[in-house]
């Protein structure tokens, strides 16, 4: 097989450098995945993580041994209430009602315009919103209704709609995760509409948790690569060059000094990494990410954390728990973020999963998303104190809400933002765009995907962290032209 | 009825509304809550012998039509002679002059980089283009033009408004996108496009890295569109415009009530039928146009009681709180700035050093906080008119850019000082004798403003111009093109289409929207 011309090049054998692979493969190409980490190391990364059931179909990943879990919640606390969103509306309505019944009866309004927004979301991604404005009047009310959730805030939308803080700021938190944005931003509002939120607002679930996490979805991918056998995935060899001659790739070559020649490079690793790759005067010429990683931080338990107000079960139930957001601290954490400064307490993002680890104890991983942390502080770089004192301050926070989580403590691992996006390890850590220090403009998952429209035959994934996984892949397999099923040998 | 229309508010759109109301013989009632008409535009004293233009500092870009239909030339409006260019202040003496001679610029910007001095004409050009295309639509209601033929025939030589407009896709997508990201893939020079930036989103509580800043600065251009006469000093400061509006408002009959504060609005049997003033006093007529806030006409004289709750939840989620404070200062002698050319006193000078400067302050804003690396726009409205000061002497007129109107900590009382020297200090920076020749301060912060103008936040342009408070969703959707679900009840201030501004261009589309309203003839 190695002998065989290569139609694609993926960097990167993350997950949406697998699908990626994996879409391809299904179509009888030959590709090659390159990875700087050795597959080992792959095996064990635990964080958890959601899957889009479509590209799970797509694929037929759980035919090669995939396990879904259930919808899952996403439960808000604050001091004097929890509230508990499921991808069904009345239970979610049930929920608020006890704290707001006007904020229950919006709820379900809201969720409509959200969806409506959503449906229209491939057709207004064409228009644009000056245009619009320039000959508004002719493109009737439902295309009013998207141009004002493209362009409005979301503190703006939120406070037009509800009335509880905490349901403000749950929403608000899981809207504006990842991006580095600001509610007030204009255009944040439409955030909303990101895929991976939907199934919150009790539209089509799309978006599961994979049990078992990332190391079990890699897993289902190599197998299925495996059943297709024209991809081969080479672990520990890093890609150090794209190699690009006259805008139009080549070949990329590897930090162990091959050369690997094909007609069109899938880089999974992202916009900012991507850049960092490609030299001679291609610098700085493709399009900026607009993701900003949160930090992670995952913690491990020797006893069952409980959250005030909650039952445990429900908190080990997959759900997603959010402590104490608000729309205020939210906008605290962003200027402090803005000015690249570490704040003590942010909203924190919980997600707690049981394991028995090596000894055969049962014990409790606690993985917690931190958004808006600067990948570099105005006060100096992620050094051990520093490291130090971010945990030391997430499980102080932790601890307000979870009595006794700080006794129970066994372990904690810190990926800061920085790390989370460096997935070339011969150049160290990337640094962040000038983009994802301020504001971006862009809507994430608008730009998952970018066909460089300069250097032909680059296409650039922007991996996610946090929200669905597996459309990014596709998306590229279908937008590299070379989606579509070629006679394999193995057909004649 | 004594009157067929009754006007709240005497700022200029207020005055412009009214007259052409009664220039289109309709009997016009004019009530203003102060001692004089003008609103935001009067001219003031900082200190005895030093008077100054106190919140609104320029005029303009007139709209064309309202200069002709008033004939405010007629009533003693004088203007200063050239159009008011922009030069971006450099602390080291290497200033960039932004006007309209493209090749003063590409100049200027050769000290800097001569990339960018060459980049300069295309850049300006298409940008100019871009505003053409944008033009109809400024000038016109949102949304296509009301459908009336004849009753606002008035205004002849409309109908090229009514095509739709549209810009190229390409500068579609660059308008939709932020100022930050246009200026970065145009220019390497920070001053450059840090001036640039501070026109495009000054009076906003925007940052320029935000979704449509970049439509803004189109926007901006389209409204110095060339049938206007663009930014200018009027004589006598921007009371000498109000003098001769209110002139051609009693020339066409408007009738005036002054000290007149409108309490609520009254209604007969559901309709709309006059407004009672705090004094118990009441007017009455079946129209009624209001130049204050949407949110202040809308939910606070009694009319809400009939709109729609989405409506009005939508009105008091619109983003419409200042970040505009105006500092006036009396001077001793002429200012000074460093390697400036005394010509270029009569022009804007902008001190921003770069978009990253705007991005600090803006963060400092987001937090309750003015930063000490504020953003200005100065203008010494004395070297343009002597009759403001005695001889010698001068005024400064600083607006600086984001400033909260709550501070997260402390009292306006107590920062006002802080703001004042805050101001004094970065002035020194260009000007280093200037702080020494102040003999008087006056400071309106974003809480006067808005104390000022009505109770409705205090913004400079009526509210953040986003995509989502613009146009036919300005104030909000299902209040636009003048006309409030209220029938009989019209908006014609700053928080309309198209903006803020001293333009008169709301007033204008009001009266359009009254007079295709009024079925009786005159």
């Amino acid at each position: 097989m190695a002998t065989e011309r290569l139609d694609a090049i993926v960097v990167g054998a993350n997950i949406e450098g697998l699908f990626a692979a994996a879409a391809l493969a299904r179509a009888g190409r030959y590709v090659a995945v390159f990875d700087a980490k050795v597959e080992t190391e792959l095996a064990t990364d635990g964080q958890d993580c959601f899957v889009e059931l479509g590209a799970v179909a797509e694929l037929d990943l759980v035919s090669h041994g995939l396990r879904l879990s259930g919808p899952s919640p996403i439960i808000g606390v604050a001091s004097e209430h929890a509230l508990i969103l499921w991808p069904e509306l009345q239970s979610s309505q049930t929920s608020i009602t006890a704290v707001s019944s006007r904020d229950a009866d919006a709820y379900a309004g809201f969720c409509a315009r959200i969806g409506r927004a959503a449906a229209l979301q491939g057709l207004a991604r064409d228009g644009s919103l000056s245009n619009w404005h320039l000959s508004s009047g002719t493109n009737g009310e439902a295309s009013k209704e998207s141009v004002f959730l493209r362009s409005c805030s979301l503190e703006r939308l939120l406070n037009e709609e509800f009335t509880n803080d905490l349901l403000k700021g749950m929403l608000a938190q899981g809207a504006l995760i990842g991006t580095g944005a600001s509610q007030r931003m204009p255009g944040s509002a439409f955030l909303l509409t990101r895929q991976s939120l939907l199934s919150v607002f009790g539209f089509e679930n799309s978006y599961r948790f994979v049990a078992g996490g990332e190391a079990q979805l890699k897993r289902a991918l190599l197998t299925l690569l495996k059943f297709y056998n024209t991809v081969d995935v080479h672990y520990g060899r890093g890609v150090k060059e794209i190699a690009v001659e006259k805008d139009i790739v080549q070949a990329v070559s590897l930090i162990d000094g091959a050369t690997v020649r094909a007609p069109v490079v899938i880089s999974a690793v992202g916009f900012d990494a991507t850049d960092v790759l490609l030299r001679n005067g291609n610098r700085g010429r493709l399009t900026r990410s607009a993701m900003l990683p949160p930090a992670l931080v995952r913690f491990t338990t020797s006893a069952a954390p409980v959250v005030r107000g909650l039952n445990a079960a429900t908190v080990s139930s997959n759900a997603t728990i959010r402590l104490n957001p608000s729309l205020s601290r939210l906008a605290r954490a962003h200027s402090a973020f803005h000015t690249r400064h570490l704040l003590h307490d942010y909203c924190l993002e919980l997600k707690v999963r049981p394991r028995t680890n090596e000894g055969g104890a049962l014990v409790w991983d606690v993985y917690v998303t931190v958004m808006y942390v600067p990948s570099a502080t105005d006060e100096g770089p992620w050094t051990g104190n520093r490291r130090e004192r971010f945990v030391a301050a997430c499980a102080k926070t932790i601890e307000e809400w979870v009595p006794g989580f700080g006794a129970s403590l066994v372990g904690a691992t810190l990926i800061q933002p920085a790390e989370a996006q460096s997935f070339v390890e011969a150049e160290g850590p990337v640094p962040l765009g000038r983009q994802q220090i301020r504001d971006s403009s862009a809507i994430p998952e608008a730009r998952a995907v970018d066909v460089s429209k300069v250097l032909k035959g680059l296409l650039t994934i922007e991996p996610s962290l946090f929200s669905g996984q597996g459309s990014g892949g596709l998306l590229a397999a279908q937008a590299s032209g070379l989606s579509k099923r070629v006679k394999a040998a193995s057909d004649a | 009825m004594d009157y067929e229309v009754i006007v709240i508010g005497g700022g200029v759109n207020g005055l412009v509304c009214a007259t052409l109301l009664a220039l289109a013989k309709r009997r016009v009632l004019l009530v203003e809550a102060r001692d004089r008409m003008g609103g935001m535009c009067a001219t003031g004293e900082i200190t005895p012998g030093y008077r100054v233009s106190t919140i609104a500092h320029l005029i303009g870009p007139l709209d064309a039509e309202v200069t002709k239909a008033l004939r405010l030339n007629k009533f003693g409006l004088q203007l200063s002679a050239k159009q008011i260019s922009a030069v971006a202040l450099s602390a080291q003496g290497q200033h960039i002059v932004l006007g309209e001679d493209l090749r003063n610029t590409s100049q200027s910007l050769m000290s800097h980089s001569s990339a960018d001095a060459k980049a300069w004409a295309p850049f300006e050009t298409k940008l100019r283009r871009a505003a053409q295309q944008v033009h109809a639509w400024v000038k016109s209601p949102p949304g296509g033009a009301f459908d009336v033929s004849t009753k606002s025939s008035f205004f002849s030589g409309r109908s090229a408004a009514r095509a739709s407009v549209a810009l190229d896709p390409e500068w579609a997508s660059i308008a939709d996108g932020s100022i930050a990201e246009l200026l970065d893939g145009e220019f390497s020079t920070p001053l450059l496009k840090g001036a640039l930036a501070f026109d495009a989103v000054m009076g906003n509580a925007l940052s320029p890295s935000m979704l449509g800043t970049a439509f803004l600065a189109v926007m901006r251009r389209a409204l110095d569109g060339a049938n206007s006469g663009g930014l200018v000093h009027p004589q006598g400061g921007v009371g000498g415009f109000v003098s001769a509006l209110v002139k051609a408002a009693e020339a066409a009959g408007v009738k005036f009530k002054l000290n007149a504060r409108v309490d609520h609005f009254l209604f007969d049997s559901g309709r709309l039928a006059g407004v009672e003033f705090t004094n118990s006093e009441a007017v009455y007529a079946p129209q009624i146009v209001s130049s204050l806030s949407p949110q202040t006409t809308l939910l606070g004289f009694g009319a809400e009681r009939d709109l729609p709750i989405g409506l009005k939840r939508r009105l008091a989620s619109a983003r419409i709180s200042g970040c505009v404070s105006k500092v006036n200062l009396a001077l001793s002698s002429q200012p000074s700035f460093k390697g400036l050319d005394k010509k270029y006193l009569k022009d804007r000078l902008i001190i921003c050093p770069s978009v990253d400067h705007l991005e600090r302050s803006f963060a400092a804003y987001e937090q309750g906080r003015f930063s000490s690396e504020v953003s200005m726009e100065i203008t010494v409205p004395s070297s343009h008119d002597a009759t403001l000061v005695k001889s010698g002497q001068h005024v400064l007129s600083a607006t600086v850019f984001y400033v909260p109107k709550n501070l997260a900590s402390g009292s306006w009382e107590t920062a006002k000082a802080e703001l004042v020297s805050i101001v004094g200090a970065r002035l020194r920076e260009y000007a280093p004798e200037l702080p020494d020749q102040v003999i008087g301060a006056d400071v309106y912060t974003p809480a006067d403003i808005d104390e000022l103008s009505g109770g409705a936040g205090g913004h400079w342009h009526g509210g953040d111009l986003s995509f989502d408070q613009l146009g036919i969703l300005r104030p909000a959707e299902g209040v636009s093109r003048s006309a409030t679900p209220v029938p009989g009840l019209f908006l014609c201030g700053a928080g309309t289409h198209p903006c803020g501004g001293v333009t008169g261009i709301n007033g204008r589309i009001a009266a359009e929207a009254v007079l295709a309203h009024l079925t009786v003839a005159p």
